[in-house]
């Protein structure tokens, strides 16, 4: 309670106290008819600043953590530093687009080239790395680049919003900034993962198709995918993933559509197991069951297994291992790698239900296989 | 500049719920409902900033977390759960089982714990 003396000063409504109140009270009220937008601009900029700050501070620490790798693993002879800058800022410029035939070729060599010179790129500033290592880099630079890719387009909305006093830049800026900042930490973390070679949520396909064709023999079909025959449910299965344990994806579509080309008219069904963003509210590591080629990426390699299938007229299933985003690149989590035993389960019940014994199956593990050997 | 606001709007609500309890006690009803929905106005802006503020730093930070390996025998029943190890991967061969002596150790799983949970 107020004492007697303060409410002698302030006086009641009438009063000059009052009276200031009064006018203050209208004033602002006119101010924010006026400049309310103004001040809410001023608040989402202050907003996005700050965010800033803190993507610029992400993409240094991948920034110095891919140059303490490159340093501690491939003892390169000159300084890495201006290389990786150059790295960092490289760019791709799609194929034209206004006649589409012959699209996925373009895009499947174009990616081929961009892949290739990353390699060669990577390779020259860490000379000592082994293949495995070279690859983890591979990816590590990759998130690096990312990250600031990511930064340089926010801060570019974010100066073009403040330049040209657009409300609705900033609002759009302002609105998709906590989706933006949840992927830039995640791809910090991926960064982290891909600078030990730990495995990842993606990685659910290989570690399914790796348990598969343990202490099966194994070869190297396509770039960089492994193959190995094993019997399941009386059926012969051909499991294959990307080469580990480097970070890699290799070309599924060309493995498979290699495979179905061999096997003419023998196999029987292709089952795809892949990691798939889950929608909020599902838990991860949930499996579900699907028609179609199950693999993400620009669509090249999905191309290739649905022209070969629908060619042969084999059906093509996909089982997915539902996770968000972030868990995709970040370590795999423990309720993710339980996945695979109950995703072996769910592929003999599709096989005894869709295919008759003695069948040929392929079973594709798709995603990076960083950490996960075979 | 909203801190500024939310300032000024702190000390008209402070000064108006003094004035509004001094005009309820005295009688004043309208009087005292005036002020008091002026209170009312003040606070309610300033709460707002301050979710809204609050809300502009929620910006949800992963949950740290450790990264394990479970290291198995092929052929006994030894499992041994350990921190990760750089240049470790899941089947890789990890050397002679101290259970069964036999050289069948193997890195069966690597997976990321939250740290919390533990």
């Amino acid at each position: 309670m107020a004492s007697a003396s303060t409410l002698q000063l302030l006086g009641d409504i009438g009063g000059p106290i009052g009276q200031i109140i009064q006018i203050a009270m209208t004033m602002f009220f006119v101010l924010f008819i006026f400049f309310g937008q103004k001040i809410q601009m001023r608040m989402y900029l202050l907003e996005i600043d700050r965010g800033l700050r803190r993507l610029d501070f992400i993409r240094g620490q991948a920034k110095d953590l891919s140059l303490k790798t490159i340093k501690e693993i491939g003892k390169p002879t000159i300084d890495p530093g201006p290389h990786l800058n150059v790295l960092l800022e490289q760019f791709f410029i799609s194929p034209v687009d206004m006649d589409p035939a012959g699209i996925v070729g373009k895009f499947d060599h174009l990616l081929d080239v961009r892949e290739n010179k990353f390699k060669d790129d990577v390779r020259k500033i860490a000379p000592g790395a082994n293949d495995p290592q070279s690859r983890n880099l591979e990816n590590l630079v990759e998130a690096s680049w990312a990250l600031n890719t990511i930064y340089r387009i926010i801060r570019h909305f974010y100066l073009l919003g403040r330049k040209t006093s657009s409300f609705f830049i900033i609002i759009q800026l302002q609105s998709l900034l906590p989706l933006i900042m949840q992927e830039a930490e995640a791809y910090l973390g991926a960064a982290r993962a891909f600078a030990e070679g730990q495995p990842i949520g993606d990685g659910i396909g290989p570690l399914v198709a790796s348990k598969l064709m343990k202490d099966k023999e194994q070869r190297k079909v396509e770039k960089d995918v492994i193959v190995a025959e094993t019997l399941l449910e009386d059926r012969r299965v051909i499991a294959l993933k990307a080469e580990g344990p480097g970070g890699n994806v290799g070309k599924p579509g060309d493995a498979i559509r290699s495979i179905l080309q061999e096997n003419a008219g023998k196999v029987s069904m292709v089952v795809m197991v892949d990691a798939a963003v889950k929608f909020e509210g599902e838990n991860s590591g949930e499996i579900s069951e699907g028609i179609g080629a199950a693999i993400g990426g620009i669509g090249t390699e999905r191309y290739k297994i649905e022209e070969e299938a629908t060619k042969q007229k084999i059906p093509v299933y996909a089982l997915i291992v539902k996770e968000s985003i972030q868990e995709a690149i970040t370590p795999m989590k423990k309720e993710i790698m339980e996945a695979a035993e109950k995703v072996i389960e769910r592929i003999k019940t599709l096989i005894l239900e869709r295919s008759k014994p003695g069948d040929t199956v392929i079973v594709a593990g798709i995603g990076n296989t960083i950490g996960i050997g075979q | 500049m909203p801190m500024l606001i939310s300032l000024v709007l702190v000390i008209i609500g402070v000064t108006t719920l003094q004035q509004g309890v001094d005009k309820f006690g005295s009688g004043n009803t309208q009087e005292a409902l005036l002020y008091l929905s002026v209170t009312v106005f003040a606070f309610g802006f300033v709460m707002f900033s301050i979710t809204r503020a609050r809300r502009g730093y929620a910006i949800p930070f992963m949950t740290p977390s450790k990264v394990m390996s479970v290291v198995r025998c092929a052929q006994c029943s030894f499992k041994q759960i350990k921190n990760f190890a750089a240049g470790e991967y899941v089947f890789k061969i990890a050397g002679t089982c101290t259970q069964c002596g036999k050289p069948s150790l193997f890195i069966n799983e690597i997976y990321a714990e939250d740290i919390k949970k533990r």
